[in-house]
């Protein structure tokens, strides 16, 4: 899933900036998952006397169960369990690469991937999976739309912000200079995405089978709004359009997947897909914020709909150890749901700008305009995308 | 008529076509190409071992122009495109026998009008 999203991102950036964020998602990958392994997984997951942040029983991955399973997967080996989250670690700081595309440093993005990583996504997922605080007051999130698209969609926010504009920000830069690859990246997610929602049951069987179903229809009629929404405002139907619509669907139908049912994704994906679509001309057309490749409203505001999408439509019918919703008789969960969200967004947004703005103050954040204008790939990497079969080294 | 082909940084290339627009420009090559000049070079890197190019990517832009806007455009080119580094490129202006517009069959300065 994770080099799906550089192929997804590079495909609809220039050229010039496609290796650099084929780079940021591939090494992502491997420095996300070493801090993981060092550190991750305890700060998450281990117990933790207040509901904070998990404490360093299981630094290095040292005494995770192999032959036996943690309480918080009982069908599948401890380090199966951690390893699996893994995954989920690594996706979310690099969502926010789409934000921040074109035109950031490369060792700002270092630093940012590992300061987002320890300050934002380890304690928030540790208080709403980790049995922290979130969890302890009944707030529910099935696969990461809190935890993962709330905190990255609102970081992408602040980190548009901060970093302002690309230089001659507009229709003319915007240009998609690989839509089949994007095509390529967006199918790549899209099924990888099965493994997300559905195996975040735990377990092969009725919930991993709900989720895996969810999933589908969520991300069919999100994609559906955005097919005739493209199709009516430019008269023809777009498939930039079409891909952007079904992720906005997979991103929203994420942290209800297991607990809503098939019947409340479909009328949640349309939701998704208006709320994504009208999201970007808000974001960008209007308010003219360069979210790059519109992480705010793909998976920002998606998340946030998918997150209260539990208060409302959650049923136990669906998932025994799950919550009703306002639908189902237990209004008040919407209310529990709302707090989740507004925590993450806080975060998120928040904690973001102040990361962003130290490292700003101690390395820089943005390359230098004349590197911009070059690109990332041949300025930040010293590669080039295409065709150099003429440059012999001289 | 005159016949103006331009040089330039790739990365300029978006700026001066805007700029040409504005001044009432309505129409122009602007192709990719690979140059070679003996003093420029770039480095990169292959699977982190350092390499560098004497080919260099530039971009070409060819424009029909009446005489009396010639002056003009080469100002707006030079004032967009110069870093005063190496490399920036070089203009040719040339005279041109005749110029026909395939659509409107215009002649000359109709043939580079706005239709």
């Amino acid at each position: 899933m994770i080099p799906a999203l550089g192929f997804f991102e590079a495909g609809l950036l220039r050229s010039k900036n496609s290796l650099s964020t084929l780079m940021q998602t591939f090494s992502g990958l491997i420095i996300l998952s070493i801090l993981w392994f060092i550190i991750g997984f305890t700060l998450v997951y281990a117990p933790s006397p207040w509901g904070v942040i998990g404490g360093l029983k299981w630094i290095f991955f040292n005494g995770v169960p192999t032959s036996t399973s943690l309480d918080y997967a009982p069908n599948i080996p401890g380090t199966t369990f951690a390893t699996y989250q893994m995954m989920f670690a690594v996706i979310t700081p690099l969502l926010i690469t789409g934000a921040f595309a074109e035109r950031l440093k490369w060792d700002a993005f270092f630093v940012f991937i590992i300061a987002w990583s320890i300050f934002i996504y380890y304690p928030l997922a540790h208080w709403v999976w980790g049995k922290g605080w979130l969890a302890q007051l009944g707030v529910y999130d099935f696969a990461g739309g809190i935890v993962i698209h709330t905190s990255a969609g609102m970081g992408s926010l602040a980190a548009a912000l901060v970093l302002g504009r690309r230089k001659n920000f507009g229709p003319d830069i915007m240009v998609p200079h690989n839509i089949p690859l994007a095509v390529i990246g967006a199918a790549m997610l899209w099924f990888g995405w099965f493994g997300f929602n559905a195996g975040s049951a735990l377990t092969a069987g009725p919930l991993a089978s709900n989720a895996l179903l969810t999933s589908q229809i969520a991300s069919a009629t999100a994609g559906m709004v955005w097919l005739v929404l493209s199709w009516k405002k430019s008269k023809k139907p777009s498939i930039t359009g079409v891909i952007t619509g079904a992720i906005a669907g997979l991103a929203g139908v994420t942290p209800a997947a297991g607990y809503i049912s098939p019947q409340s994704a479909f009328f949640l994906g349309i939701i998704l897909g208006f709320a994504s679509y009208y999201g970007i001309l808000l974001f960008k057309q209007k308010l003219r914020i360069d979210d790059a490749l519109d992480v705010s409203s793909v998976h920002g505001l998606t998340g946030i709909i998918g997150a209260l999408a539990i208060g409302l439509a959650a049923s136990t019918v669906i998932n025994p150890s799950g919550p009703n919703g306002l639908l189902y008789g237990n209004p008040s969960q919407l209310g529990i749901q709302a707090l989740g969200v507004a925590v993450a967004v806080v975060l998120g947004f928040g904690g973001t700008i102040i990361i962003m703005k130290i490292i700003n103050a101690v390395i820089g954040l943005r390359v230098k305009e004349d590197e911009e204008e070059l690109g990332l790939d041949a300025t930040q990497h010293g590669e080039r995308e295409y065709g150099d079969e003429w440059g012999a080294s001289a | 008529m005159k016949k103006v082909v331009a040089y330039i940084r790739t990365q300029r290339a978006l700026v001066l076509k805007e700029e040409l627009r504005k001044m009432g420009i309505s129409a122009m090559t602007i192709a990719d190409i690979t140059a070679w000049t003996s003093f420029r070079k770039i480095s990169l890197q292959r699977r982190g071992i350092p390499v560098s190019y004497d080919l260099v990517h530039m971009a070409k832009i060819e424009i029909f122009v009446t005489d009396d806007l010639l002056g003009k455009i080469l100002n707006v080119i030079i004032e967009y495109t110069r870093t005063g580094e190496p490399g920036d490129g070089v203009i040719t202006v040339s005279n041109l026998e005749q110029v026909i517009n395939i659509s409107t069959l215009g002649k000359d300065e109709n043939a580079v009008q706005k239709s």
